[in-house]
């Protein structure tokens, strides 16, 4: 079947197809932005999850947002009581202050890379709590699926070994975010660190 | 180019802040270490071995993560170097609880220490689950480990805040609410017992 696109929404306005194809330019030529934008920028066509926003309505989607839009994904997982929940915060107080038109348009799509503890139950709430019913909670379909996510957008995560069943392990991630425009292409990512204002700053700049 | 707050995790060392150890605020002293003081201020235990707490807060934790991190402030106004050593929660409240640092994971540190390596080309390796490479512009990955102690030199003021230090608790037996407070004893090598009352705040406020 096919993906559905990320965010259904069947207005598609002409104006905002016009915005989006001229950011990845608008980005390259301003140095001042925070983050980096690679050269060239990857693409996110093909790369598959099962989105668990709307409980039993789990739907397959890829990464590119609506037109005029941006998605900022993060791939992390919940046991993670300070660099997850710090970054989530930092996009969610980004997008309180850009105020609520141009949050509208900015989705995070939280990529979990621990399946085995992160349900979709536990995905809700977590992200609920960031950004109430405005996030996309993903779950890998499989390993393959993710590990094609991780190899394309350049990801890193790393679990511990265990016992089955046993649910105490250690994760290592990449902890980076990756902003992917409305052509589907991957065109800033920033570091764990960045500062509501830098994903402020962001915003305000793709999204004019 | 821009700056990122993930530096180090003690920053203020050599920060005296008098205006927040009690100079103004309440001076609230604790006699011995089993007292519960509620801050918003500053804890502390006597005037021997003062180590002051503020700022003593945790972020929610949504969802039964079951783990939470705790931040705060450790001011040590004596002349005498300092260790935190442990801390500790009331029986049944969780499970564990250690003294943590968030770290960026040195990949030359990493092999054969249990951790598998990349087969060069980013898959799976085996059944660690670990995926990407460690290629020249790959990323560092973050971890989080457990520390001997988080020092805390004579005059200085260090603060566990996100992205650093944390005392990190495991096992909840509940999830924090914001608003809600809980007690934390910490365990200095010298100033020995400290106990604290710790805010639950919301994700913003931390
Ligand atoms: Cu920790």
């Amino acid at each position: 079947m096919n993906p559905k696109r990320l965010a259904q929404r069947p207005a598609v306005l002409l104006a905002a197809v016009i915005l989006g194809v001229g950011l990845a330019s608008a980005l390259l030529s301003e140095p001042e932005l925070p983050g980096v934008a690679r050269d060239p920028m990857p693409a996110v066509d093909g790369l598959t999850f099962v989105d668990h926003r709307t409980a039993d309505a789990p739907q397959e989607v890829d990464l590119i947002p609506d037109p005029g839009e941006l998605l900022f994904v993060y791939f992390g997982y919940l046991s993670c009581p300070d660099v997850c929940p710090m970054t989530m915060s930092d996009i969610a107080q980004a997008r309180d202050a850009v105020g609520p038109a141009l949050a509208a348009r900015t989705r995070v799509a939280f990529v979990t890379v621990d399946p085995q503890r992160d349900g979709p139950d536990r995905l809700r709430s977590y992200l609920s709590h960031f950004f109430d019913d405005d996030y996309h909670a993903l779950i890998p379909v499989d390993e393959a699926a993710l590990a094609a996510a991780a190899d394309r957008l350049g990801v890193r995560y790393e679990i511990e070994a265990h016992e089955p069943g046993d649910e105490r392990y250690d994760v290592l991630h990449s902890a980076l975010t990756y902003v992917v425009d409305d052509r589907g292409h991957l065109v800033r990512e920033l570091p764990f660190g960045a500062t509501p204002d830098d994903y402020a700053r962001l915003i305000r700049a793709l999204l004019p | 180019m821009q700056r990122y707050r993930f530096v180090a995790s003690a920053v203020a060392v050599g920060l005296l802040l008098p205006a927040c150890s009690g100079a103004d605020g309440p001076d609230l002293t604790v006699e011995g270490a089993a007292a519960v003081v509620q801050q918003p201020e500053a804890a502390e235990t006597d005037e021997e071995a003062a180590i002051l707490v503020h700022h003593a807060r945790s972020r929610m934790s949504p969802s039964r993560a079951g783990v939470a991190a705790v931040y705060l402030d450790l001011e040590n106004p004596t002349a005498t170097d300092d260790v935190l050593v442990a801390a500790s929660v009331p029986e049944g409240f969780a499970g564990r609880v250690e003294v943590h640092e968030t770290y960026e994971v040195d990949d030359d540190s990493m092999a054969g220490d249990g951790h598998m390596s990349s087969d060069g080309n980013g898959h799976m390796s085996d059944d660690t689950g670990m995926h990407g490479g460690s290629d020249s512009d790959a990323p560092a990955m973050m971890g989080m480990r457990e520390v001997p102690g988080i020092p805390v030199p004579a005059g200085s003021t260090v603060e566990l805040v996100p992205g650093g230090y944390h005392i990190m608790l495991m096992d909840l037996a509940e999830d924090l609410v914001t608003g809600e407070e809980f007690t934390l004893t910490l365990e200095l090598e010298h100033a020995g017992a400290v106990t604290v009352s710790v805010e639950v705040r919301d994700h913003a406020d931390v």
